[in-house]
């Protein structure tokens, strides 16, 4: 529980909040040209009260690396009837980019808890327009909690169960959060349905791709373990490479552009992580804020030594970071339920 | 019911000083390196520059060769030898330069071993007066007090200042004017090797600041835990002292006319902080801290400390214009795991580079990414 941690904040340069962003920013996932797609609205407690009362729901927004003063803008979705945007409650986010027309293909994990349905959003962007066409939703097995996701090929994903949930109330999700009980595991959707392809797990949080798609790479929360397989043509199960004990909980995974390092969003007091999902909107209640780079070796591998933290905040500025994303010597951290932040090197 | 009362309480306050103790051993904690820019090791220094202080014209005295009747092993085996280093931030290349030492009577080289050290500087003529603590084995402390001759680069001895056989084992001084300074005394137990230790994490108050006035020692600040650096405001009015065993950096009001001082802010640290520094644009101090003690002890008491790595962290605490610390703004600019530095002491800043040093270990010097914060 982290009970008696703490450390000095410091940051990797000028850092600032962006503008337009509300509900939280879990997760990101970005194009090579600057672009980054953020989920927002996150159904946690405080958050829920807030959308039903202000008649809002979870969004996925837009953000340019290219021109971060313009801060976040709400993307708008064009989608059927049977598409109930209102219900929407994004969590993990993932891309398939198309370096030719920009027409990015987005899975989105959506949590339909009110329906108790765990659902996979696809959506395609338009770059003229600046909009997302809803084009169809993947039905997963509800009796999981899934958290991330990352796009292979096209309707085929690594997805994260956080844990076997049948139940999906507030105190469920407590006793996950408390007991490193292995109920999860990295799951593999392959066009019809999913499969576990490694072996139980205690809260599988983030997932990230090599660009050969040759790696997974997947941190567990409570086990404070990075982990490290090796995928193979067919995709079934996955072979474990490395392990690394972070002795921090880490939350979601992205690559750098380059591809030459992970970007992990830890929460590095987690008692008051547990505090802050609890009571989000309350300002008592902050968690202070980490962000580490794990720099990849050309063999795929982690490079253990050589981790880094980037970012550390009391949770002044940026409270449960779960997510960051770099571009040129710029860095955008997202947390579950607090600010977006942007830091310019 | 009173018997489960008392047990109940007795393990409640068993389980809280079991806490206190593992957070004084700095047990726990999980920390990542980063850097404030380039660093590297600047070569030829592996016995440590426990204390650095730099000139306004980037000269920086760095000491060398810490040792105490503790670690007489290692200092044999090494061939240890106190030294006092140069280095010039304006030509960094150069690395650290060994001052020869020009000695008079009575002051021998072989046994000097230097601690802390605190300059005054000689604007105009470059002649500044340098004054180190050394520990020669058998003897008591002593502050010797040399002048640095800027046309030859060497350190000519003027005088060795005695402190009184009987006070325990000094650490830092902080210079008012020549030949007066505050000097903290860091334990006590001295009369047996490594004794002192026990005073580093049991809070028994036996560590006090005194005033050297020129002619004798007076107890100005009594009953600390373990002081360790010490430093000036550059107005002479508030004293910063570093209470190794507490991890906090004491802040004091000096009071000169009833040779006393008045705590004002105690700020907490998360390492146990050694040498306080001030930065060069004078807005804030630095400080050179061990962020795990129990490995700083590890590393302290082999036989050959660069085969066990101490986590070193240096923490920048801004000042305001009364030059009290603002503890929300406080920042760590520099964390290693002990690989590139062990057990760092101190930290200073010149021209947008910083000076790293360390009690046994390397001294490393960085190129600072952010130009700004000097």
């Amino acid at each position: 529980m982290d009970v008696f941690s703490g450390s000095f904040k410091h940051y990797p340069g000028e850092c600032k909040k962006v503008k337009g962003a509300r509900h939280g920013s879990e997760d990101m996932t970005w194009t090579h040209d600057g672009l980054v797609f953020i989920t927002t609205g996150l159904g946690i407690p405080d958050v829920e009260k807030h959308l039903l009362a202000t008649g809002t729901h979870g969004e996925i927004q837009l953000f340019n690396f290219k021109d971060p003063g313009a801060g976040v803008i709400n993307l708008k979705i064009t989608h059927r009837k049977e598409f109930d945007i209102v219900k929407m409650r994004p969590h993990g986010i993932t891309l398939l980019e198309d370096r030719v027309k920009g027409e990015h293909i987005l899975y989105v994990i959506n949590h339909l808890e009110t329906e108790d349905r765990e659902l996979v959003e696809k959506f395609r962007f338009s770059p003229s327009t600046r909009q997302l066409t809803h084009l169809k939703t993947i039905e997963l097995d509800s009796s999981f909690f899934f958290n991330n996701i990352v796009a292979f090929a096209d309707d085929q994903f690594y997805i994260t169960n956080f844990a076997y949930m049948p139940y999906k109330g507030v105190l469920y999700h407590a006793l996950i959060n408390l007991f490193p009980i292995k109920l999860g595991s990295l799951h593999f959707y392959n066009g019809t349905k999913s499969v576990a392809v490694t072996e139980s797990h205690a809260t599988p949080n983030g997932v990230a791709l090599s660009p050969d798609k040759r790696f997974v790479y997947m941190a567990a929360s409570m086990e404070q373990t990075l982990y490290v397989y090796k995928t193979y043509k067919s995709n079934a199960q996955l072979s474990l490479v490395q392990k690394i004990y972070l002795g921090v909980k880490g939350d979601n995974l992205n690559l750098t552009p380059q591809g030459d390092a992970l970007l992990l969003a830890v929460h590095p007091v987690f008692y008051k992580m547990v505090f802050h999902l609890l009571w989000a909107l309350s300002p008592e209640c902050i968690s202070p804020s980490s962000v580490l780079r794990i720099p990849l070796g050309s063999d795929g591998l982690a490079v253990e030594s050589d981790i880094t933290e980037l970012f550390y905040d009391y949770g002044e500025l940026i409270s449960g970071s779960s997510v960051a994303a770099a571009y040129n010597n710029q860095l955008l951290i997202g947390s579950v339920a607090n600010s977006l932040v942007h830091c310019q090197a | 019911m009173l018997s489960q009362a008392l047990l109940v309480a007795s393990v409640a306050i068993a389980c809280y000083a079991v806490y206190q103790f593992s957070n004084t051993l700095g047990l726990n904690g999980n920390y990542y390196n980063h850097r404030p820019g380039i660093c590297r090791r600047v070569a030829g220094v592996e016995h440590g520059s426990e204390d650095i202080q730099v000139m306004s014209d980037g000269k920086a005295f760095i000491t060398s060769g810490y040792g105490t009747s503790s670690i007489l092993k290692y200092l044999k085996k090494h061939n240890v030898k106190g030294r006092i280093l140069l280095f010039d931030f304006k030509d960094p290349s150069a690395g650290a330069v060994e001052l020869e030492m020009q000695t008079g009577q009575g002051f021998d080289e072989n046994k000097f071993l230097p601690h802390g050290l605190s300059v005054l500087e000689d604007k105009e003529r470059g002649e500044h007066l340098v004054y180190v603590i050394s520990h020669p084995h058998g003897l008591p402390d002593l502050v010797e007090k040399f002048r640095f001759s800027p046309l030859s680069k060497q350190l000519i001895h003027l005088r060795s200042i005695p402190l009184g056989g009987n006070l325990g084992i000094t650490n830092d001084l902080a210079l008012v004017a020549e030949d007066q300074f505050y000097i903290t005394i860091m334990a006590v137990f001295h009369f047996l090797p490594l004794l002192a230790i026990v005073e580093t994490f049991l809070p028994l108050r036996t560590g006090s600041v005194f005033f050297y006035n020129g002619t004798e020692m007076q107890k100005i600040i009594p009953s600390l835990n373990n002081p360790n650096g010490v430093f000036l405001s550059p107005d002479h009015s508030l004293l910063y002292v570093n209470s190794f065993l507490d991890k906090t950096l004491q802040v004091y009001r000096l009071q000169p006319l009833t040779n006393s001082a008045e705590l004002l802010q105690t700020v907490q640290l998360f390492g146990r902080g050694d040498n306080v520094q001030l930065t060069q644009a004078g807005d804030a101090l630095l400080i050179g801290s061990h962020p795990k003690f129990l490995l700083f002890l590890e590393h302290y008491l082999a036989l050959t400390p660069a085969d066990v790595n101490s986590p070193s962290s240096v923490v920048r605490l801004p000042l305001d214009e009364e030059y009290l610390v603002r503890e929300e703004d406080m920042t760590e600019m520099f964390y290693d795991h002990g690989d590139l530095i062990s057990g760092s002491s101190c930290a200073a800043i010149f021209d947008g580079q910083m000076l790293i040093g360390s009690v046994m270990d390397s001294l490393v010097h960085c190129e600072l990414f952010v130009q700004a914060k000097r």
